[in-house]
C-alpha cells in the first residue's frame, strides 16, 4: 500500500500535526458482548476465566471491599493504565483525559518557550543547553543553571515535562525564572520574554584541536539535510582525516531527512524495514545520486537520549560499515505510534508500527511494569562515559571525553 | 524552546493510518510527515460507532476493558501472546492507585515467594522487610493533589522481624533497622532528597551558603547515579546468591556488616524458654489444636509482623470456642462485615506474649481469643491491625488488599 511507504518517523513535539476533528473510536460496539457470551456459553462453566472475566471479578471485589473509597474513573483510568503498561512498550500508553488533553496541547505547537534545553534535577530543572542568541541566552541564562521556580513557584519535585509547559506560552509574553548557579551566592532572578526559537538542527565545523570534521546533529526537521549537506561539503573541502557526527540528546524527527542524509553516504541502500500488524514489511531506501564519494574514518557519537531517526542514522551507517558507534547505549525507539482518542476523552497510544535496522535488529525499548529500562537501543561500538557529566559541554574539546575519544579513533584509523 | 527538555516520554512518533478490520476502529487517516506533505484526511467510517450518542457512564468496566483488549489485539504491533496478562497489568494498576501500604501487587515470581514464605520457607537474608512510607504524601496521592512530590512518595525498607537461624540474624540486623544501601549502592530514600530541599530554603532564606548546597546537591546527584529502587534492593535481599554487603541505620546511626544469601527455613512451632513460640504459617492449625491439646499455655506470637489471615481463621477454628470477635471498619467509619470464630472448643487461660512487632493477622489472632475470654494478652501490640486478603490471579501473579481495621464489637469510634 503507497501509504505505508510514506509512513514516516515523526518524533518531536513541534513536527507533530493533528489533522481537525480526530475520530472517535465508539467503545460501544454491540458486537462484542454477545461475542464474549457466545464463548463463554461454548466453553462451559469450569473453563478458565477470560481475560475481561479476570479483569471484572477482581475489580469488583478491590472496589467494594477496600477500606477506602475511590471514585470509579479513578479506578477505571488506573486500571487501563496498568493495563497497557503490562505490555512493556513504553511508547504504548493510555492517556487519562487530562493527560491526553495536555499531550493534544503540546503538539498544536503555539506555545512557544526561551531556547534552552531542560534535563532533570532534584532541585527542579537543569539547564543543559542554552541555544545561542535565543532568549534565554540574551538574558544570561547559562548551561548548568538550576531552575529552581517559575513565576515564583518552587518546581522542586515536578517533571521536566511539567516544568517545560510552566516556561512554554505565549509569544511576547514574560516568564520569571528564579536560578541556583555555581558560585552565585544568591538565586538570581532572571525575566525572559518567550519568542519563537529557530533551532539551528546541523552545524559542523573542523575542530580547533584535531584536523577532524565535527557535525552537530540536534534533530531531524525539514530543513536538517540542507544545512547538513552545506555544512559537510564546507568540512570536506578542508581535506579533515575523519568525520565525527554527533547524535546526543537527539530525539529524532523525521524518517525521510534521516534518508536523505545516509544518502550523502551511501546509495539505494536499505534504511529500515517496517514490520507492521498485519505482518506486510516495506523497505525505505536511501536516494540514489546524492553520494558525496566521502571516503573517511567517521565517527557517530550517542547516548541515552539518542532516539528515533538518529537512532536509524547511527544504526545504518553502522550496518553499512561506514561508521563506529561512540558513547552509550541509545534510547530503543524506532517505532510508529497510533494516538487514537476515546470516547470518554482518554486516548490509547499504541505503537502499531517497528522500524528494523538494514541488518535486521529490532532495537526497541522494552521496560518492566515500573517502567524500569530492561533492553533496548544500539550498543556502541565504543562504550565511553562523559568524564564530567555535570560539567560537560558538547563540543568543546576540554569538557566532552567523548569527543575526544572520537577524534582520535578517527585519526588512528 | 525547551523541545530536547521534554525528555522522550512526552515524544512520540505520531501517525493515523487507515485501520481497517474487525474492531471498527474509526480513525481518520493522515499522510505522514515523511515526506513533508501536508496531512490528507480520509475518514473511514463504520455507521455503528459514531460517537455522538454514546455515554460513558453507561459502560461498564468490563465492557471498557473488552473493548481496549479489542483494540491492542487489533493494531498493537505485536501478537499479544497471553491476554490474562493484560487483565493482570489492570489489577496492578488498580492496586497501584489506592496507594496502600497494605494492599500491594505482586508479580508471578514475587507471589510465589510470598508464599513460600507464608509456608515457612525463606530466600535471601532472611528477615521480613516492610516499606513505610510517609503518610502525609500517602494521603496526598490518595487525594489526588497536584502538590503530591513523586520523590518523597518513595519509602523506606523497614526490618520488621529477623528469623531464628537466618543470616540476618547473623549479620547483627534487628526489628526497626532502615535499609540504606547494598553493596556500595544507595537505596533510595526521601530523606536525602528532603535535606536538599530544606537546604534549598535556607539558602534562600540567607542561614546557609550556597556552596554547601551545591556541594551537597552534587554528592546526592552521584549517589543516585548508583542507586537501588526499593524494589530492586528488596528483590536482593530476598534471592539466594553470594554473601552481601550492607549498611542500615538503627536510632540514626549506620551500622555496617555483610550478610549471606541462602535459604532460611522456619517452624511454625518452636520452643522457647517463654512458651511456645508461634508463626501463622500454613498447616500451623493442626500441630497449634494439638499442641494446646498437649497442655501448651502460653503462646508467644512477637516477631509476627505478617502472617495470612486465612490460617489465622483456620487457627482460630482449631483451638478457640465460637463467637464474634470484632468487625471490620472501613477508613471513613463503616462497618464491613463482622468476624466471627468457626471454633467450638472451650480453651481458657492461655497466655499470649505480644510486642510491637506482633502486627497484622498474628495481632488479629491475640486480640480475637482475648475477646472471646480464651485467652489474656500480656504486652504491647496493634489493637486495631489491618485485615488483609489475598487473592491470586490466573497468570500466577497475585496482590494483596486492604479490607479493614479489626476493632472490637461494640466499640464506638
Amino acid at each position: 500500500m503507497k501509504i505505508v511507504g510514506k509512513i514516516g518517523l515523526l518524533i518531536g513535539l513541534a513536527t507533530i500535526a493533528f489533522a481537525s476533528g480526530f475520530a472517535f473510536m465508539d467503545l460501544r460496539n454491540g458486537e462484542a458482548p454477545s461475542a464474549e457470551a457466545f464463548t463463554a456459553l461454548v466453553k462451559g462453566e469450569d473453563a478458565a476465566p477470560t481475560p475481561t472475566e479476570t479483569f471484572t471479578d477482581h475489580y469488583s471485589l478491590i472496589a467494594n471491599r477496600h477500606l477506602r473509597d475511590l471514585p470509579d474513573d479513578e479506578l477505571r483510568y488506573s486500571a487501563m493504565g496498568g493495563m497497557f503498561a503490562a505490555l512493556g512498550d513504553p511508547h504504548t500508553v493510555f492517556l487519562r483525559p487530562e493527560v491526553a488533553e495536555e499531550f493534544s496541547l503540546e503538539n498544536n505547537g503555539d506555545f512557544v518557550g526561551i531556547g534552552a534545553r531542560l534535563g532533570e534535577d532534584p532541585l527542579g530543572a537543569l539547564v543543559a543547553t542554552v541555544f545561542e542568541d535565543a532568549p534565554a541566552d540574551r538574558a544570561g541564562i547559562r548551561p548548568n543553571d538550576i531552575i529552581i521556580a517559575v513565576d515564583g513557584e518552587k518546581v522542586a519535585g515536578e517533571t521536566v515535562t511539567d516544568i517545560v509547559s510552566r516556561i512554554r506560552g505565549e509569544e511576547g509574553t514574560v516568564v520569571k525564572l528564579t536560578l541556583l548557579r555555581k558560585g552565585s551566592a544568591d538565586p538570581l532572578q532572571i525575566s525572559v520574554t518567550r519568542a519563537e526559537v529557530q533551532v539551528p538542527s546541523a552545524e559542523g565545523r573542523i575542530l580547533n584541536d584535531a584536523p577532524v570534521g565535527y557535525i552537530s546533529v540536534t534533530q531531524f526537521s525539514e530543513s536538517t539535510t540542507g544545512q547538513f549537506e552545506k555544512d559537510l561539503r564546507k568540512i570536506l573541502s578542508r581535506n579533515p582525516e575523519g568525520l565525527v557526527i554527533d547524535m546526543r540528546s537527539n530525539p529524532g524527527g523525521l524518517l525521510d531527512t534521516a534518508s536523505k542524509m545516509l544518502g550523502f553516504f551511501a546509495e539505494g541502500k536499505t534504511v529500515v524495514t517496517t514490520v507492521g500488524r498485519n505482518e506486510r514489511s516495506e523497505k525505505y531506501s536511501t536516494p540514489r545520486g546524492k553520494s558525496l564519494g566521502i571516503n573517511l574514518p567517521i565517527a557517530i557519537l550517542i547516548d541515552g537520549q539518542s532516539a528515533s531517526a538518529a537512532e536509524i542514522f547511527a544504526g545504518a551507517m553502522q550496518d553499512y560499515g561506514l561508521a563506529e558507534l561512540v558513547g552509550t547505549h541509545s534510547y530503543g525507539k524506532a517505532s510508529v505510534q497510533n494516538v487514537i482518542p476515546l470516547i470518554d476523552k482518554s486516548s490509547a497510544k499504541i505503537t502499531i508500527a517497528k522500524y528494523l535496522l538494514p541488518k535486521g535488529r529490532d532495537i526497541s525499548r522494552k521496560v518492566d511494569a515500573d517502567g524500569v529500562y530492561i533492553s533496548g537501543g544500539i550498543d556502541p561500538d565504543h562504550e565511553v562515559e562523559l568524564e564530567e557529566p555535570m560539567e560537560a559541554i558538547y563540543g568543546e574539546w576540554a569538557r566532552d571525553s567523548q569527543l575526544r575519544y572520537a577524534a582520535d579513533l578517527v585519526m588512528r584509523r | 524552546m525547551t523541545e530536547g527538555g521534554k525528555g522522550l516520554l512526552a515524544a512520540a512518533a505520531v501517525v493515523s493510518v487507515v485501520a481497517a478490520g474487525g474492531a471498527g476502529v474509526l480513525v481518520r487517516q493522515q499522510v505522514e510527515m515523511g515526506t513533508g506533505e501536508a496531512p490528507a484526511a480520509t475518514a473511514i467510517v463504520d455507521g455503528s460507532l459514531m460517537a455522538s450518542n454514546s455515554d460513558i457512564s453507561g459502560m461498564s468496566e468490563g465492557e471498557y476493558f473488552y473493548k481496549l483488549t479489542q483494540l491492542l489485539s487489533s493494531t498493537y504491533v505485536e501478537q499479544i501472546q497471553e491476554p490474562q496478562d493484560l487483565a493482570a497489568g489492570a489489577v496492578r494498576g488498580l492496586i497501584g492507585s489506592l496507594a496502600d501500604p497494605h494492599s500491594r501487587f505482586y508479580d508471578a515470581d514475587e507471589f510465589k515467594r510470598l508464599r513460600e514464605r507464608q509456608a515457612g520457607t525463606y530466600h535471601g537474608i532472611g528477615a521480613e522487610l516492610q516499606y513505610r512510607y510517609n503518610e502525609e504524601q500517602l494521603d496526598k496521592a490518595r487525594n489526588r493533589d497536584s502538590s503530591t512530590d513523586a520523590l518523597l512518595l518513595i519509602p523506606d525498607i523497614v526490618v520488621a522481624a529477623v528469623l531464628p537461624g537466618s543470616p540476618a540474624e547473623e549479620a547483627g540486623l534487628e526489628p526497626g533497622d532502615v535499609i540504606e544501601s547494598i553493596e556500595g549502592k544507595w537505596v533510595m530514600n526521601p530523606r536525602d532528597i528532603l535535606k536538599l530541599r530544606r537546604l534549598n530554603e535556607q539558602v534562600e532564606e540567607g542561614s546557609v551558603n550556597d556552596e554547601e548546597l551545591m556541594k551537597f546537591r552534587e554528592d546526592f546527584n552521584e549517589k543516585a547515579e548508583n542507586s537501588l529502587t526499593p524494589a530492586r534492593a528488596t528483590q536482593k535481599l530476598n534471592e539466594d546468591g553470594d554473601r552481601i554487603s550492607l549498611t542500615w541505620l538503627r536510632d540514626g546511626k549506620k551500622i555496617s556488616g555483610k550478610a549471606a544469601r541462602r535459604v532460611t527455613s522456619i517452624e511454625a512451632l518452636r520452643k522457647t524458654d517463654s512458651g511456645l513460640s508461634v508463626t501463622l504459617l500454613n498447616g500451623s492449625a493442626d500441630q497449634l489444636a494439638r499442641a494446646v491439646k498437649d497442655g501448651a499455655s502460653t503462646l508467644d506470637l512477637r516477631g509476627n509482623p505478617s502472617g495470612s489471615y486465612e490460617v489465622m481463621e483456620q487457627a482460630l477454628k482449631a483451638i478457640a470456642p465460637s463467637g464474634e470477635y470484632g468487625v471490620l471498619r472501613t477508613d471513613d467509619g463503616a462497618d464491613q462485615g463482622v468476624k466471627r470464630s468457626e471454633g467450638s472448643g472451650s480453651l481458657s487461660g492461655l497466655q499470649i506474649l505480644t510486642d510491637r512487632t506482633t502486627q497484622g493477622a498474628a495481632a488479629a489472632f491475640a486480640l480475637a481469643l482475648e475477646e472471646l475470654g480464651a485467652a489474656t494478652v500480656k504486652g504491647d501490640l496493634d489493637r486495631e491491625p489491618i485485615w488483609v486478603e489475598q487473592h491470586a490471579l490466573p497468570n500466577g501473579s497475585g496482590y494483596t488488599l486492604a479490607v479493614g481495621k479489626l476493632v472490637a464489637k461494640g466499640e464506638q469510634q
